[in-house]
């Protein structure tokens, strides 16, 4: 399973969405939940990888820092117009996450923006390792 | 799970496990089987289980699963040794219901319903992220979060009049701008002003049918009179201020040894220091909602006299009520004979307080508080009136709006191929959206019927139909 290939999915939720996320890594199941946010947002296709920004959280807990994670990624969009095609994310042991993201800043002809995500939340929330495999499920609130 | 019918329209779950108290589901037969069918009982269980509840955990019949509480979820917690929780209110702090009404009939609007809904659209920022015109200082942004809509009304938006008619005059006690982050700030500042999207909108209504001719007289409601609903919220900064105070409310429940049953409904105790910081920057956020609401309206007014070419005293635009539907508040209720304080949470959820309450404004106490419950943007909205029966029941609550049925995938699949705006121009309702994804997120089907919600609170005595409204006209997001 090390060369599984990360992936995402939507799952339903009545008012709001669901993502799954699956990885072969720690790092790359925080990637690939970002990817999914920016697909939450928009059409990833369209989101060309031409400027990079760093970031780095601490948090207490491993999902609260994926939470923190998606949560900072969506103040980016909101305040500055950022979305993110790609992502190079360190996740420590004591927590804290050290990561590079590649995107660009929204431009109305060329975006389309699918919905408002107002949080990624903590409800029913898991980050956890299944058998060889991470495996993230967040619920964001729109 | 076990539903045990306590009389048309209610019904208890019964206290198991760690639940401190029964949950009571308000809901029709038909809609409790299709509640059955998601996780909002099973939060209605979660929030039981919270300390210092009080009676029961309520859902109102437009529950749906949530995050955390359920949606359409009411819980009371006593103010002495309960918990308040930012998970409990949301994300959408004070997100809530505006109805003006005006001087003008269907007549008068129809003809020239295009010019008005483009002039609202052209007025109104809205959309995803929407920015909006107003350029605050650091003293004016202060002083949303601590005045609310009176910031607004001394800027000029809006009249002493709007104050009375909004629910706690529109600014709340207790707002601690320091409590607020500079996050919060960021996100906020451009955004007052706006609608936001989703399901947020401003809707030109028709009076459609009066069921309580007393009530919809002192609310100034007659048949064929044009109507506005604006529902928005506390936009990215009421967001920024839930996110900020669950990551700390998360390491409060530990401090405090609160078993939680999801980490959403993380809480404290309410004279905690950590419950007291939340409450502050919540109060917060639920003031600039009110000024948000309150500058909207304002350029509704002025949208009118633009897409119509009438002088404001011609449209006499005035509020009617405004409501807040997502909000922590600290009430007097009577618990088994005795007056108690309650922080009461109320998540999708209405105040509806029932005739004479001093908090209902002089001119609606004889006939008690109007509650405004928007449908999907296709069929309908009503006002209604609070009850005594609500005082007694549910902390003086009821539903809030239509409920979704529909997750936003399943909407998207039943919209599919077809022109959702030209089958609303169909059915009499003109419409403009910032985004198409919005409108076919928001199909009227993705909803439940409104007027069932609402015949479930008349049915089981919480709220009492006045009138219905019919949308011709709609701003989305």
């Amino acid at each position: 399973m090390k060369n599984a290939i990360p992936r995402y999915q939507f799952f339903e939720h009545t008012g709001d969405m669901g993502l799954e996320v699956f990885a072969p890594s720690l790092n790359a199941l925080f990637e690939w939940a970002a990817r999914g946010m920016t697909a939450v947002l928009t059409e990833p296709a369209a989101v060309h990888p031409k400027a990079e920004r760093d970031f780095s959280l601490q948090a207490d807990q491993l999902d609260e820092l994926l939470i923190r994670w998606l949560n900072r990624l969506n103040f980016e969009f909101e305040t500055e117009g950022w979305l993110f095609a790609e992502f190079q994310v360190q996740v420590g042991e004591d927590f804290s996450l050290h990561a590079a993201a590649r995107g660009e800043l929204f431009d109305p002809r060329r975006h389309e923006i699918l919905r408002e995500i107002k949080a990624a939340t903590y409800h029913q929330l898991v980050v956890e390792k299944r058998n060889s495999l991470w495996y993230a499920r967040v619920i964001f609130d729109l | 799970m076990e539903f045990k019918k306590i009389r048309d329209y209610v019904w208890e779950i019964p206290r198991e496990g760690k639940m401190r108290v029964p949950g009571r589901i308000y809901a029709s037969e038909k809609m409790l089987r299709e509640i059955q069918s998601d996780e909002s009982p099973k939060q209605v269980m979660n929030v039981a289980q919270l300390p210092g509840i009080v009676k029961y955990s309520l859902a109102m019949p437009d529950i749906h699963w949530g995050y955390g509480f359920p949606i359409g979820g009411v819980a009371a917690f006593d103010a002495k040794d309960g918990i308040i929780s930012p998970g409990g209110v949301g994300y959408d702090i004070n997100c809530g219901v505006r109805l003006l009404r005006s001087n003008l009939t269907r007549g008068d609007v129809q003809p020239k319903i295009r010019d008005l809904v483009a002039a609202i659209f052209a007025k109104v920022p809205s959309g995803v992220g929407s920015k909006g015109p107003l350029k605050l200082s650091d003293s004016d942004g202060r002083s949303v979060l601590l005045k609310g809509a009176r910031w607004a009304v001394e800027k000029g938006f809006g009249s002493e009049e709007d104050l009375e008619f909004i629910e706690e005059h529109g600014q709340m006690a207790h707002a601690d701008p320091k409590a607020v982050s500079s996050e919060a700030y960021t996100r906020g500042r451009p955004q007052l002003g706006t609608i936001g999207s989703g399901n947020h909108f401003v809707e030109m209504d028709v009076v459609d049918e009066i069921y309580d001719e007393t009530a919809a007289r002192v609310f100034g409601l007659f048949p064929g009179q044009i109507a506005v609903i604006v529902h928005t919220g506390s936009r990215g900064f009421g967001h920024q201020v839930c996110d900020d105070s669950i990551r700390k409310m998360l390491r409060a429940s530990e401090k405090y040894g609160i078993d939680l049953p999801d980490k959403q409904l993380c809480c404290a105790p309410f004279q905690s220091p950590e419950g007291q910081e939340y409450f502050g920057a919540m109060n917060a956020a639920i003031n600039y909602a009110f000024a948000n609401r309150q500058v909207i309206s304002q350029w509704i007014r002025e949208a009118f006299e633009i897409g119509l070419n009438l002088s404001p005293r011609e449209i006499g635009l005035q509020t009617v009520y405004e409501v807040a539907h997502n909000i922590a508040k600290l009430e007097t209720h009577v618990v088994d004979g005795k007056e108690r304080e309650l922080v009461v949470h109320r998540k999708g959820a209405t105040r509806a307080f029932g005739p004479g309450h001093p908090a209902v404004p002089d001119a609606y106490r004889e006939v008690g508080q109007p509650v405004l419950i928007p449908g999907d943007m296709g069929r309908y909205s009503f006002v209604l009136v609070g009850t005594q029966q609500a005082m007694e029941e549910t902390f003086g609550s009821s539903c809030h709006g239509a409920g979704r049925r529909m997750s936003r995938h399943q909407a998207k699949k039943t919209a599919k191929g077809r022109a959702i705006h030209r089958e609303l121009e169909d059915r009499g309702i003109y419409s403009m959206a910032a985004s198409r994804a919005t409108m076919v997120e928001e199909i009227p089907e993705a909803y439940k019927d409104v007027a069932d919600v609402v015949e479930a609170v008349e049915g089981a005595g919480i709220a009492r139909k006045v009138a219905k409204l019919r949308p011709i006209g709609v701003v989305k997001g």
